[in-house]
């Protein structure tokens, strides 16, 4: 519970909260009589069913942040732009990267750079691909809180380097969110609602495997003190040299170009 | 360059640009579908235009390029393993002044094998891919596939390159599940996460960090069978001082009394030579002081203290190498080193003993003669020593029966201190060469008299015995030991348990609490709506009632306004009739005036007519005459009934707006609504006055009108009466002619009737 004297609280429009969405703000309720807001779901979990008939019971939801979308305001666009091009199959993958790269440059530095934040590739790639589904995101919450925010953060990491690495299928991109996502919750055996028969080249990465690196890479970047430089990997090296600007020190040897 | 490449194709990871100069191109696509392979391969035949154009035969060049790449793709995608949701084949390329090269990976079936140039295909995918292949070998100056038969993934790396040197003969294959594995990234120890935890397989941690030994020490159960009571007695000189009590065992052994060990405590020494000897020393009363037990564990034997000393170090490591040792081996650790350190201590005293032996053995060959009462001495202790035997079985059989029982106990102690006390109680049964050499030495009759032999011999059995025994109290004391351990585990599970409840219950309180804030909260917000409702609902019912008065009182200035409406038309009516009467009565007026200008103008004939006045003209003259002076008198009452109406409808007017003065002081109206209301009541007072004030014009207007009526009327009745005196005068007139002309007819002709 919290007094809220010193915050601000916004108004949070319930037509837009939906069952198994994932919450990009806290949302609190008011109670008049004690005059005090009282938090219900925090930011990055899924919204319950429950929890949403509560909010609903309850008529008026507020929030001490604005809606991602006014945050941030060009990644609705973004999201949708990215979908739409993962699914054209009219255009050459070279065309179809340096597009995707145009659209989704803002977001490198919030994931590769100093000014690192969770809000931006996490929203950005469940938007613009649906992963993963709110009955993974349930499933997951249910099973463990501690492996549930670790894997949305991984997972839309891995999404997202995998997609500036020329992964620009939606079915490959869909595919590996979910299995890194689910991936510490369950072995290979365990079905997860939501997800279907995970692909066997998530699942048996062998040594040396760019998708393997691909993970560590993403497991790096999550648990990373911003600014830090990147590892030495092959995977690492791509980016670095996809994305030099987005780092201070460029520990690839000079004149390697990359496409 | 081939050496170069194999050797930097020779790794578990590998990339390209690895084989090329620091001034190289590269390029990474991953291709989805097979519908832009062509702009894919023309894009890249365009971006390695330098190194084509730089060739001998730039035209062959090209088509190489172009054949190989195509047919690299078109083999990845067509061996690609079946039931994948998406295939994606990962092409890499680059190229430096020197050398081209082309990587195409894809996941192949795991049964593939022998799909090179030249090998045996396992299978019919890897007999497709190995026509590929070789067709890639043919056009390209070398071919190597890398293959991971774990995962499936395979990499063709072809290359074109300038050097004729550089050229491959035949295709290379690389398994790289024979490689070494990459140098593994150091990672804290603190941020690992334990395998099982990350598998989120609770019980196989706790397993783990609960770990015991899989199979259990053996326990030790050799019968010792003490003898010496029932023998003949011994005459040696062996000095045995103290009982046995039932709670408390006191032995007090020595050589020749000279050495008193300890109070309170049994020290068994082999008669071994110092270093070699075994000690077991068991202090206080194991039946009763289990806190004052102590056990020091010697070795035994040739190697017996560096055994010992291993034995500890052996401990000590594995307790460093578990890491995380418990507290009670930290504790049994302890104590080993506090026995081993004993041992030393009594390894001196040992010696002492030895020597003391020695030294009574040479004595007593000196004094043979004086050997009876040695003899009843020994006999006594003897007998003394029996019943202390007999005693000792008794305790030995009951402790036998506790140890069964604490058998069963100790599945769960700690089985390395079990396994060190009985490894060292073992120990101890074994005479080491050294005891057996002293034990030849005795025997045999050359080396020592046969009275020392014997009294030697006496003092091993006695010692033999003593070591039986202290076995047992070691035996008794490890029993114990592990029925600590046992009891003290058993307090603790059930301390875990009870701290588990007490956790739960917390749990269960903790959602209690939060469930009743929830409620509360709930009834709280449910409060909030339901007061929030009730005071709508108030609301609307004052809005509702002031609405429905504000509805009547319209209805009723409506009702008024009708009314004076009403009446305002009815006067206007009546106006309108009294017009029309006027109207009438003007006419009448005109139809007198015409009446009244045809009698003048009659009386004016008649006048002409002189004297030709008849009696009839004078009767209708007056009949006209009655005729209007009645219809004046009408007028007349008309006049004033219309008045009396007037007068009447202006008492009704103020009447209502009185009405309306009363209606403003209802006390159960609020401040708005009479506020309303009298600005409805205004509005309708000035309407009204407005009405009235109309009405009062067009009622002056009457009036005028009424009086100019009145006026013409008194003109036409003026001129009536003039008229009627003109008739009069007139009549007489005529009367007066008439008569004269009745006379003047009289007079010349008969009159007529």
């Amino acid at each position: 519970m919290a007094a809220g004297a010193d915050k601000k609280f916004v108004p949070v429009e319930i037509a837009k909260l939906q069952a198994g969405m994932l919450v990009d703000r806290p949302l609190h309720i008011f109670l008049p009589a004690n005059q005090r807001y009282i938090l219900m779901v925090k930011p990055f979990q899924p919204l319950e069913q429950r929890m949403l008939d509560k909010l609903k019971h309850f008529g008026q939801v507020f929030s001490t942040e604005d809606e991602i979308d006014q945050r941030y305001p060009q990644l609705a666009a973004a999201a949708s732009e990215v979908r739409a091009l993962c699914d054209n199959v009219e255009v050459a993958p070279f065309e179809k990267n340096r597009s995707l790269r145009g659209v989704s440059n803002w977001i490198v530095d919030c994931v590769l750079g100093s000014s690192r934040d969770d809000y931006v590739p996490l929203f950005f790639f469940h938007r613009a691909f649906g992963v993963p589904k709110p009955a993974t995101l349930l499933y997951v919450a249910d099973f463990s809180v501690d492996a549930y925010e670790r894997g949305l953060r991984l997972a839309a990491i891995t999404g997202l380097l995998a997609l500036w690495l020329g992964y620009s299928d939606t079915g490959y991109l869909v595919q590996l969110a979910e299995t890194v996502f689910c991936s510490e919750i369950r072995g290979t055996n365990i079905a997860v609602p939501g997800v279907e028969e995970a692909d066997f080249r998530f699942r048996q990465t062998g040594r040396g495997d760019e998708l393997a690196e691909l993970v560590e890479l993403a497991q790096w970047l999550v648990m990373r003190v911003p600014g830090s430089p990147l590892p030495s990997s092959r995977i690492a090296r791509k980016i670095e040299r996809q994305f030099r600007q987005h780092f201070g020190s460029a520990t690839v040897e000079p004149g390697k170009a990359a496409a | 360059m081939s050496n170069a490449l194999l050797t930097a194709v020779n790794k578990v990871k590998f990339g390209v640009e690895e084989v090329l100069a620091s001034d190289a191109q590269v390029y990474f696509e991953n291709i989805f579908s097979t519908r832009h392979i062509g702009r894919v391969v023309d894009f890249m035949l365009f971006q390695c235009q330098p190194f084509i154009a730089a060739s001998t035969d730039p035209a062959y060049t090209e088509y190489r390029f172009r054949h190989v790449i195509e047919l690299a793709i078109f083999n990845a995608w067509a061996n690609y393993r079946a039931g994948e949701r998406s295939k994606v084949v990962e092409l890499e390329f680059g190229w430096d002044k020197q050398r081209l090269v082309i990587s195409a990976s894809h996941i192949a079936e795991t049964g593939v094998g022998g799909f090179v140039p030249g090998g045996e295909p396992a299978n019919e995918v890897s007999k497709r891919m190995q026509k590929m292949l070789t067709q890639v070998q043919q056009l390209a100056d070398g071919l190597i596939v890398r293959h991971d038969p774990k995962s499936g993934r395979v990499q063709a790396i072809a290359f074109l390159v300038v050097d004729e040197a550089e050229k491959l003969a035949a295709p290379a294959y690389l398994d790289l599940s024979l490689l070494p594995p990459p140098p593994s990234v150091e990672v804290e120890a603190d941020t690992q996460v334990p395998e099982e935890l990350s598998n989120g397989n609770l019980d196989a941690f706790l397993a783990d960090e609960n770990a015991v030994p899989a199979a259990a020490p053996e326990f030790i159960d050799d019968t010792v069978t003490l003898s010496g009571g029932g023998g003949e007695p011994d005459t040696t000189e062996t000095v045995v001082k103290g009982s046995a009590p039932e709670d408390e065992f006191e032995t007090r052994l020595s050589g020749d009394s000279a050495i008193e060990i300890d109070k309170t405590k049994i020290v068994v020494g082999g008669g071994a030579p110092a270093e070699d000897e075994v000690e077991t020393r068991i202090s206080g009363s194991a039946a009763i002081g289990v806190d004052k037990t102590k056990i020091v564990i010697g070795g035994g034997g040739p190697t017996g203290p560096n055994k010992d000393l291993m034995q500890v170090k052996r401990l000590e490591g594995g307790a460093a190498a578990a890491g995380g040792s418990s507290k009670r081996e930290q504790l049994l650790m302890d104590k080993l080193k506090m026995m081993s350190e004993q041992i030393t201590v009594l390894k001196a005293e040992k010696n002492n003993a030895t020597a003391s032996v020695s030294g009574p053995g040479s004595e007593s060959s000196g004094e043979m003669g004086g050997g009876t009462r040695r003899e009843q001495l020994l006999t006594d202790q003897k007998k003394v020593m029996s019943e202390q035997i007999t005693a000792l079985n008794e305790q030995i059989n009951t402790m036998r029966s506790d140890r069964n029982e604490m058998q069963v106990a100790l599945s769960d102690s700690n089985r390395t201190a079990a396994e060190a006390l009985a490894k060292a109680a073992s120990d101890d049964d074994k005479d080491s060469p050294e005891v057996a050499k002293l034990r030849k030495e005795i025997e045999s009759p050359e080396i020592v008299p046969s009275n020392a032999k014997t009294w030697a011999k006496g003092l091993m059995e006695s010692m033999t015995k003593e070591r039986a025994e202290l076995k047992v109290k070691a035996r008794e004391i490890d029993s114990l030991l592990r029925r600590r351990d046992y009891e003290f585990k058993t307090k603790e599970s059930g301390f875990v348990e009870q701290l588990r409840m007490m956790e739960g219950m917390i749990k269960q309180r903790e959602s209690a609490l939060e469930k009743s804030k929830e409620t509360v909260a709930n009834m709280s917000g449910i409060i909030e709506k339901m007061r929030a409702e009730t005071v709508g609902n108030k609301d609307s019912a004052e809005w509702s009632h002031k609405l429905a008065t504000a509805e009547k009182l319209l209805q009723a200035e409506k009702e008024t306004s009708d009314r004076v409406q009403k009446r305002c038309e009815e006067i206007q009516k009546r106006l309108a009739d009294e017009m029309g009467l006027r109207g009438a009565a003007q006419l009448d007026v005109v139809k007198f005036k015409k009446q009244a200008d045809d009698l003048t103008r009659k009386v004016a004939q008649l006048q002409d007519a002189g004297q030709k006045n008849s009696s009839t003209d004078v009767l209708a003259v007056t009949d006209a005459r009655d005729k209007a002076i009645r219809q004046v008198e009408q007028l007349k009452q008309q006049n004033r009934e219309l008045q009396a109406k007037l007068s009447t409808s202006t008492t009704t007017t103020k009447s209502s707006a009185n009405a309306k003065d009363g209606a403003k002081s209802s006390p159960a109206q609020s401040e708005a609504e009479l506020k309303h209301k009298l600005d409805l009541a205004d509005k309708l007072a000035k309407a009204s006055k407005e009405e009235l004030d109309k009405t009062k014009k067009r009622f002056e207007e009457v009036k005028l009108q009424e009086n100019k009526l009145r006026g013409d009327l008194s003109k036409v009745q003026a001129e009536l009466a003039k008229a009627q005196a003109d008739l009069k005068a007139a009549g007489l007139r005529s009367a007066g002619a008439a008569t004269a002309a009745a006379a003047t007819s009289k007079g010349a002709t008969k009159p007529k009737a």
